[in-house]
């Protein structure tokens, strides 16, 4: 279980656009689980991840953002991985 | 709000198409970019003095396919250099930046002109940003075809099949 159950962070990148845009902050909580539609936040390979969730499986989710045009691919991430799931945006 | 920033360590989140393929190739750029000549090629042939009906439609249809290749190359220019490329390249390729900016304003260029000038140097262009991309690639695991580089920071375990 996390140790914090909200975690703060700001936008970086447009493939979440319009949703989320360069310089949004968002807050997750992250004592909860995931569904398909969640925004999630993540961490892989050291740098954190802002996508939305396409399908849950088992241990893994597959996420894709939401501006196709930067965007496309579905990808899989393991449950462990999610920080958690974006609640608040300013 | 500015509380909730100042309570919290706020961290920086991606939004970002690199995240899980880490795989990157050269191709796509290549292809696009062969594109654009060979659609100015055409239509630098369809007759301007009293075009008939289909020779509208052919320069139409020409414009648009032109018109995406050139995007198509912008976009791979910019994920090649942002994702792919890594700060150790510079040291080997210190025009770098140069390269890739060149390369990004040819791609604009051959956009909004239809000249066989152009095209060929956004091809010179790219195939100078593939020659660097193919300098430093690692080799990907699996046998895939072509000019493509594996991530070697890619998860090393397959998740899904």
């Amino acid at each position: 279980m996390k140790l914090f159950p909200f975690s703060m962070f700001v936008v970086r990148g447009r493939s979440m656009i319009p949703d989320y845009k360069p310089g949004d902050y968002v807050v997750t909580f992250n004592w909860t689980d995931v569904r398909a539609g969640d925004v999630v936040i993540f961490k892989l390979n050291g740098k954190n991840h802002i996508k939305r969730v396409q399908k849950k499986l088992k241990d893994i989710v597959e996420v894709a953002g939401d501006n196709e045009k930067e965007s496309s691919r579905v990808a899989p991430v393991r449950r462990a991985d999610i920080i958690g799931r974006v609640v608040l945006l300013y | 709000m500015k509380l909730l920033s100042d309570l919290f360590n706020v961290q920086e989140v991606w939004a970002h198409c690199d995240i899980p393929c880490g795989i990157y190739e050269t191709n796509t750029l290549l292809v696009s970019a062969q594109t654009v000549i060979r659609m100015v090629e055409v239509m630098e042939a369809i007759p301007m003095d009293k075009p008939s009906l289909k020779d509208r439609n052919n320069f139409i249809r020409c414009v648009k396919v032109k018109e995406g290749n050139a995007q198509l190359c912008e976009e791979q220019l910019i994920t090649l250099w942002a994702d792919f490329f890594r700060p150790e390249h510079l040291e080997k390729f210190p025009d770098l930046h140069d390269k890739v900016w060149k390369a990004v304003k040819l791609a604009s260029d051959n956009r909004q002109d239809v000249s066989m000038e152009k095209a060929k140097e956004l091809m010179f262009a790219c195939l100078a940003v593939a020659d660097m991309f193919d300098k430093v690639k690692v080799e990907p695991k699996d046998n895939l075809a072509g000019s493509v580089s594996d991530n070697p920071d890619a998860p090393k375990k397959k998740f899904l099949g």
